[in-house]
C-alpha cells in the first residue's frame, strides 16, 4: 500500500500495518489524507525526525495510533472524555486506563503533533477555526483553534464529557462556551484563582488555594465517574499516578542525556515524548514508555560512541517550550548550534520533587499543579525558570513564548529581567506561536537565534573553553 | 442644570480635596474595575477608594508607554494602567497607597503583576472564582475577610459592623438612584441621555458619596420637571468590558451618527449598581452575597451564559433596536463570545449587532465612524 | 592579504575591503531585486577603490538580510554581531548601538570588550525603520536626504499618533491638508521613529548605557539624531560613515579568521 513505507518509518512492523489497514484507511478518509500527503509526510519524517533510532520511530508510531484512536473513537464505540491541555496530572490518564471502552485525551495535542508535526496538515484545521469562531488578528490561541476547528469540521467526535481545565487560561474555557452554544454536550470546568498569592509567596502554597482547586478537581472526577463507571476507583487513580510518575522520570532520564557534549538526541524527538507525557493516555503507558526506554538506551549508546546529534560545544540553554505543531523551529535551534537542555514544561524543578503534603486526592493533584510554578502565578513561573536554569547549569535562556497566551504575556518581560538579575546569563525573548507556524516562522527567528548562539559561544571562549571554529 | 453644576464644582476641587485628605493621613485605595471589591469596606475604614482606570482610559500615550512593561497581546485598558502610572502626569495615580485587585482573568492579573513588579505601590490581590458554587462563595468570602484585615492594618482602624452598615446604606442609596435613573431610559424617547448618565456614573467613582447621592436626587427631581431630551434615532445597547473615564469616542460617534444609547453594560457600570446589598446578621456574608453571587459577572465566567442571558433580557426590556459590542483589543474572553453572541442575539430577539474594536488609537475614529454610521442606517425605521 | 565584509540589506548593499596596511575602502549600492548581483556589484566597486581583485581576497564574510545569497562568501555572521564589531572598533567606549536600517531596526548592548550581551530587533514592522521615513518623504514631496535639515527648523513637532506606516501616511497627508507645516510634521515623524526604537530596547530590558552609538542609513538624518538625543537625554555618537558599520564589522571578523588560519 502507498502508506507502507510511511508506517515503517513510524516503527510499524509490516504485519502491524496490514492488521491496522481498515483503521488507517478509515482515519485517512475522515482526515482527508491523500496519497500525495503521505508522500510528503514520508519526506517530512525523514527530514525532521531521527528515524535511525528505534525509539523515535516507535514514538512516531504512538502518535499515529493516537491520531486514529481520536478520530475513530466514536465509530469504535468508545465513551469519550476530552480533557483540555494542560490538564490535571494523571486524572485523564486514570479515566483512560480504567477501561478499554474509554477514550480520554486532550484532542488538540494529538492534532498538533500528529497532523501538525508529522503530517504537516494542521493548517486547514486552524483556518476552519478562524472562519467559524476564532478569527485571526485577535491573538486567539492556536491550541484552541486546533481543538475548535477539528470539532466544527467533524473530523473528531463530539465527546460525552468535556473536562475543561480553566485553571490558568481563560481562552480554553471560553472556546468551550462557543462549542456549548453549538453542541451542548456535558461539560465540567476545573477552576482556580490563578495568581491569587502575594508576589513573593511562591514556593509557599496557601491552604485556601489548595482547598478550592482540590475541590474543583474532585468535582470533575465525580463527573468523569458518571461517564466511566465504577472502574474509575481508588485503585486506578493510584495506578495512574504511578504510571504518570514513571513517564515523567523516563522523561528526566532522556533530558539528562542532553547534558552530554555533544548531545546525542534532537529536541524534535524529545519534543515528541514530552508532548506524549504531558498529555498521557493508554498508548503513552503501554507503548510510549517502552519507546522512551529504548530511546534512553540508544542515547546512552551514542554517548559512549561519541556520536553527536547536536554539534560539540553547542551552548546549553533553557528554551521555554518545545514547539507543538512544527519541528522546524526546534531544527533551527540545533542548526544554529544551540542545545536545549531544559525547558519549562518537560524538566522537573526543585518544587516538583517536594513530597505532596495535601491529604485528599483533589488537593494532592492541585498541589502538584501549584508546585509546578507556571500554574501557580506569574512569580511561580519566574521562580521555576530560574530554578531550572540553575539546576541544569545553562549558559543562556531563550524565552520563546506563545504570543497568544495571556498568562505568559503578563510576566515574560519580568522573567527576562529576573533571570538576568539573579543569574547573570544572557536572555532573549522570542515572541512566537507554540501551535501555529504561519506568522512566526523558523526563518523569522534565524537571525536572532544565530546571534544568540554567537553571544554564548563568545562567552564560552572568553571563559577559556575550547570550541571549534564554525565553518 | 443645577445638579450638574454642583457635581462639576465638586469634581473640580476633588483632586485638591483628596490631596488634603491624604495629608491628614487618610489612605487612597486604588482598585481594578469589575465590581468585585466592595467599596463599603474601604469607606468603613475611612479610606478613599479610587478606581484605577476610571480616572483615565481611552488614550493612546499610556498604551504606548506600557509597551516597555507589557507585551502588546493583552487587553488595551489593562495595559494602559501601568502606562498611566509611569507617565506620572496623573496626581491621583501617584497618590495610591494600596492597589486592590480582585483577580478575574489574566488581563486584570497583568495589572496586578505589572504594578507589583515595576512600582513601589503595594498590591493586594484576592481571587474571584469563575463559577458561583458554594465553595466558590466561601473562597470569595475568605478573600473579603483577608481584604478587611489588610485595610484595617493599613489604616489602623477597626472596620466595625456599625461602620459597614452605614457605608452599605449609603452605597445602596446611591445604587438605587442609579438604577432608577437607568430605568428612566426605558422610555421612548429616554428621559436621560447617555452622556448625562455616563457622566454621573463615572463621577460617582471619584466624588464624595454623600454629595453624589444629593446630586443624583436633585437630578431625579430635575428630570421630572423638564422636557424629555428630543427623540433621536435607533435605540442602542452598548456592551463591553470596560468603558473608562476618558474613553468617550464611541459614545460620541453613536450620537453623531444619529443613534441613541439607552443602556450600557460594562463592568464599572451596570454590573456595579444593578443590585443592592441586603444586610443580614453576618455583614461580610451579605457583602459577599451581593458582590459575588447576586450580580452579573464579566465574560470570564465559566460558563459565560449568565451574562449573555442578562444582555438578552436587557435588550428586550429596554426595547433596543441594535446592540453595539465594544471590544478592546486582545480581551479574549469577550472577543470569543462576540462571535456567537451575535448569532444568538439574532435568533432569540431578531436584534442586529455591530462589533467594533479599539486599541485606544485616535486614528481609529474615522474607520469606526464608518462602521457605526452604516449600522445606524440599517436600523433606522 | 586583503579581506572583505559584505553587508546586503533589504534596501542597500555595502562592501568593505580591509587591506593589509589597515586602510579600508568601501562602496554602497542599492540592493534592488537581485541580492547576489548586488553583492557582486558592490564588491567589485569596493575592490576597484582598494586597488585589488577578487582573487586577492583572503576571506569574505557576509552579513545582512541577504547573507545566504552571496555565493563568493566564505562565511556568514548575523548583522547584529557585525554591527557590534564595527561600532566597537570605531568607538571602543560604545556600550549601546542603535541601528536603524532600511527595513529593520536593532538595539544592541555590548560590554567593555565589545562582546554582544543583549539585543533586540524589529524586522517585522516598517514603523521605526528607514522605510517609514522613505514613505513619509514621498508623501511630503521631499527628498529623503533633506528630511533631517528641514526638520531642524520645526517650532512645534506634530504628534503623529499612529504606529502603522500605512496609516501614518494618511495621517500625515491629512494633517498637511489642515495646514500643518512640513517641518513640524517631519520632526513629529522623527520622534515617532525614535520612540518606537527606544520602546523596543526598553521592553527587552536593554538600558541605553553610554556611549550610545547610532549606525545605519538613518543615522545620516540629523533630525532623527537630534530626536534620539532629546529622548535619551544624552549625546550620541555617530560614525563618519554610519551605513558601513556592518560591513566593517564583517571585514574585521574576516580578518580574525584569516589570521587564525595562518
Amino acid at each position: 500500500m502507498y502508506y507502507d513505507e510511511f508506517f515503517k518509518l513510524c516503527g510499524y512492523k509490516p504485519e502491524e500495518t496490514e492488521m491496522e489497514k481498515p483503521r488507517i484507511e478509515r482515519a485517512f478518509q475522515i482526515l482527508g489524507i491523500s496519497t500525495e500527503d503521505i508522500k510528503l509526510a514520508e519526506d517530512r519524517v525523514r527530514f525532521y525526525f531521527d528515524i535511525g533510532l528505534e525509539g523515535s520511530r516507535k514514538l512516531l508510531g504512538v502518535w499515529m495510533k493516537q491520531l486514529f484512536d481520536l478520530v475513530l473513537a466514536r465509530e469504535e464505540g468508545k465513551k469519550i472524555i476530552y480533557t483540555s491541555f494542560p490538564s490535571m496530572p494523571a486524572l485523564g490518564l486514570a479515566a483512560a486506563l480504567a477501561s478499554e471502552d474509554i477514550y480520554c485525551q486532550a484532542p488538540e495535542v494529538v492534532l498538533d503533533v500528529a497532523m501538525g508535526q508529522i503530517l504537516g496538515k494542521i493548517k486547514p484545521i486552524l483556518e476552519e477555526a478562524e472562519k467559524q469562531g476564532l478569527p485571526p488578528g485577535l491573538g486567539m490561541c492556536s491550541l484552541n483553534q486546533a481543538r475548535f476547528g477539528a470539532i466544527v469540521t467533524g473530523i473528531i467526535p463530539i465527546p460525552d464529557l468535556s473536562v475543561v481545565g480553566g485553571f490558568f487560561c481563560d481562552q480554553m474555557a471560553k472556546t468551550e462556551d462557543h462549542l456549548q452554544y453549538r453542541y451542548g454536550y456535558p461539560v465540567v470546568y476545573i477552576d482556580q484563582c490563578y495568581g491569587d498569592s502575594p508576589w513573593d509567596e511562591f514556593p509557599e502554597i496557601t491552604k485556601r488555594r489548595l482547598s478550592y482547586f482540590g475541590k474543583e478537581t474532585e468535582i470533575a472526577l465525580e463527573e468523569m465517574k458518571k461517564v466511566v463507571g465504577p472502574e474509575l476507583n481508588e485503585e486506578i487513580l493510584t495506578i495512574a499516578r504511578h504510571e504518570n510518575a514513571k513517564l515523567w522520570f523516563a522523561q528526566q532520564d532522556i533530558a539528562e542525556l542532553m547534558k552530554s557534549d555533544p548531545a546525542p538526541l534532537s529536541n524534535i524527538d524529545i519534543g515528541m515524548e514530552f508532548q506524549m507525557v504531558a498529555s498521557a493516555e493508554r498508548r503513552a503507558v503501554y507503548e510510549g514508555l517502552p519507546a522512551m526506554e529504548t530511546l534512553i538506551e540508544e542515547g546512552k549508546q551514542r554517548i559512549s560512541q561519541g556520536k553527536e546529534k547536536i554539534e560539540q560545544g553547542a551552548p546549553k540553554i533553557f528554551f521555554y517550550s518545545h514547539h507543538f505543531s512544527d519541528p522546524s523551529i526546534m531544527r533551527l535551534l540545533e542548526d544554529v548550534g544551540l542545545c536545549m537542555v531544559t525547558g519549562h514544561f518537560h524538566t522537573l524543578g526543585t518544587q516538583d520533587m517536594v513530597k505532596a503534603q495535601a491529604k485528599t486526592y483533589g488537593e494532592r493533584r492541585a498541589e502538584r499543579m501549584l508546585r509546578f510554578g507556571f500554574y501557580h502565578s506569574g512569580m511561580g513561573a519566574i521562580y521555576k525558570a530560574i530554578d531550572l536554569c540553575k539546576l541544569w547549569n545553562v549558559e543562556g535562556a531563550v524565552l520563546f513564548y506563545h504570543y497568544a497566551c495571556r498568562p505568559m504575556n503578563a510576566d515574560v518581560y519580568q522573567m527576562k529581567k529576573e533571570i538576568e538579575k539573579q543569574l547573570g546569563i544572557p536572555v532573549i525573548i522570542l515572541e512566537g506561536d507554540y501551535y501555529d507556524i504561519r506568522s512566526y516562522s523558523a526563518e523569522s527567528f534565524r537571525t536572532r537565534l544565530e546571534t544568540f548562539a554567537e553571544i554564548l559561544r563568545a562567552r564560552k571562549a572568553a571563559k577559556g573553553k575550547i570550541i571549534l571554529m564554525r565553518g | 442644570m443645577n445638579s450638574f453644576n454642583k457635581l462639576d464644582k465638586h469634581l473640580r476641587n476633588r483632586a485638591i480635596d483628596i490631596t488634603k485628605m491624604k495629608d491628614e493621613g487618610r489612605k487612597v485605595i486604588a482598585y481594578t474595575p469589575g465590581g468585585y471589591m466592595p467599596e463599603e469596606l474601604v469607606y468603613a475604614c475611612d479610606a478613599l477608594p479610587i478606581p484605577v482606570g476610571l480616572i483615565r482610559g481611552g488614550e493612546h500615550e499610556p498604551v504606548m508607554t506600557a509597551g516597555v512593561y507589557l507585551p502588546r497581546w493583552l487587553d488595551t485598558f489593562c495595559r494602559a494602567q501601568i502606562g498611566y502610572y509611569m507617565l506620572k502626569d496623573d496626581a491621583l495615580y501617584q497618590m495610591v497607597d494600596l492597589l486592590v485587585t480582585p483577580l478575574t482573568d489574566n488581563d486584570i492579573r497583568a495589572i496586578a503583576d505589572s504594578w507589583d513588579y515595576y512600582t513601589d505601590i503595594e498590591v493586594f490581590r484576592f481571587g474571584v472564582p469563575h463559577a458561583k458554587t458554594d465553595h466558590a462563595f466561601d473562597y470569595y468570602l475568605e478573600g473579603l475577610a483577608l481584604l478587611k484585615d489588610k485595610l484595617e492594618r493599613l489604616t489602623d482602624t477597626q472596620i466595625t459592623d456599625e461602620k459597614l452598615k452605614d457605608a452599605i446604606e449609603l452605597s445602596n442609596r446611591e445604587r438605587n438612584l442609579f438604577k432608577e435613573i437607568s430605568l428612566m431610559r426605558k422610555a421612548d424617547p429616554p428621559l436621560v441621555t447617555e452622556e448625562e448618565f455616563i457622566k454621573l456614573s463615572h463621577a460617582s467613582f471619584l466624588a464624595d458619596k454623600k454629595i453624589m447621592v444629593e446630586v443624583l436626587e436633585e437630578f431625579c427631581d430635575e428630570i421630572e420637571s423638564r422636557e424629555p431630551p428630543p427623540a433621536k434615532g435607533p435605540r442602542i445597547l452598548l456592551t463591553g468590558s470596560t468603558l473608562a473615564m476618558g474613553d468617550y469616542k464611541i459614545l460620541n460617534l453613536v450620537r453623531e451618527t444619529g443613534g441613541t444609547i439607552v443602556i450600557e453594560e460594562f463592568c464599572e457600570g451596570i454590573r456595579q449598581y444593578w443590585e443592592n446589598v441586603e444586610i443580614d446578621a453576618d455583614i461580610m456574608k451579605s457583602l459577599a452575597e451581593r458582590y459575588f453571587l447576586r450580580r452579573v459577572p464579566g465574560a470570564w465566567a465559566r460558563p459565560g451564559k449568565e451574562r449573555l442571558d442578562f444582555l438578552i433580557k436587557l435588550a428586550k426590556d429596554f426595547k433596543v433596536e441594535g446592540v453595539t459590542w465594544y471590544q478592546l483589543m486582545y480581551r479574549a474572553v469577550y472577543d470569543i463570545e462576540s462571535f456567537y453572541f451575535k448569532d444568538r442575539l439574532k435568533k432569540d430577539t431578531g436584534i442586529s449587532m455591530l462589533k467594533i474594536s479599539s486599541d485606544y488609537d485616535p486614528t481609529e475614529t474615522e474607520t469606526l465612524r464608518t462602521r457605526i454610521e452604516t449600522f445606524i442606517e440599517t436600523l433606522k425605521r | 592579504m586583503p579581506v572583505a565584509g559584505i553587508d546586503v540589506g533589504a534596501v542597500s548593499a555595502k562592501a568593505l575591503i580591509l587591506r593589509n596596511d589597515h586602510t579600508f575602502y568601501f562602496s554602497i549600492e542599492p540592493t534592488g531585486h537581485d541580492v547576489s548581483k548586488a553583492a557582486e556589484r558592490v564588491a567589485a566597486q569596493a575592490l576597484e577603490k582598494a586597488g585589488c581583485t577578487k582573487v586577492d581576497l583572503e576571506y569574505v564574510m557576509a552579513t545582512g538580510y541577504g547573507r545566504y545569497a552571496i555565493p563568493f562568501a566564505n562565511e556568514t555572521k548575523t548583522e547584529i554581531i557585525c554591527h557590534a564589531k564595527g561600532a566597537y572598533f570605531l568607538i571602543p567606549q560604545a556600550r549601546t548601538i542603535i541601528d536603524i536600517g532600511g527595513q529593520d531596526s536593532k538595539v544592541i548592548a555590548i560590554d567593555r570588550k565589545g562582546k554582544v550581551t543583549d539585543f533586540v530587533m524589529n524586522d517585522k514592522c516598517a514603523a521605526g525603520t528607514g522605510r517609514f521615513l522613505e514613505v513619509m518623504a514621498s508623501a511630503l514631496d521631499l527628498d529623503l536626504e533633506d528630511m533631517g535639515h528641514v526638520s531642524l527648523t520645526a517650532r512645534n513637532p506634530s504628534q503623529i499618533s499612529t504606529t502603522c506606516t500605512v496609516f501614518a501616511e494618511s495621517e500625515v497627508v491629512s494633517l498637511r491638508a489642515k495646514g500643518e507645516t512640513r517641518e513640524n510634521l517631519i520632526a513629529g515623524l522623527h520622534r515617532s521613529v525614535v520612540s518606537r526604537v527606544i520602546l523596543m530596547g526598553l521592553s527587552a530590558s536593554i538600558n541605553f548605557t553610554k556611549e550610545v552609538v547610532f549606525t545605519g542609513g538613518v543615522a545620516k538624518n540629523i533630525g532623527v539624531r537630534k530626536s534620539l538625543e532629546e529622548k535619551l537625554c544624552m549625546q550620541i555618537i555617530i560614525p563618519e560613515e554610519p551605513q558601513i558599520v556592518g560591513a566593517l564589522g564583517a571585514a574585521l571578523l574576516a580578518a580574525e579568521v584569516s589570521v587564525k588560519d595562518m
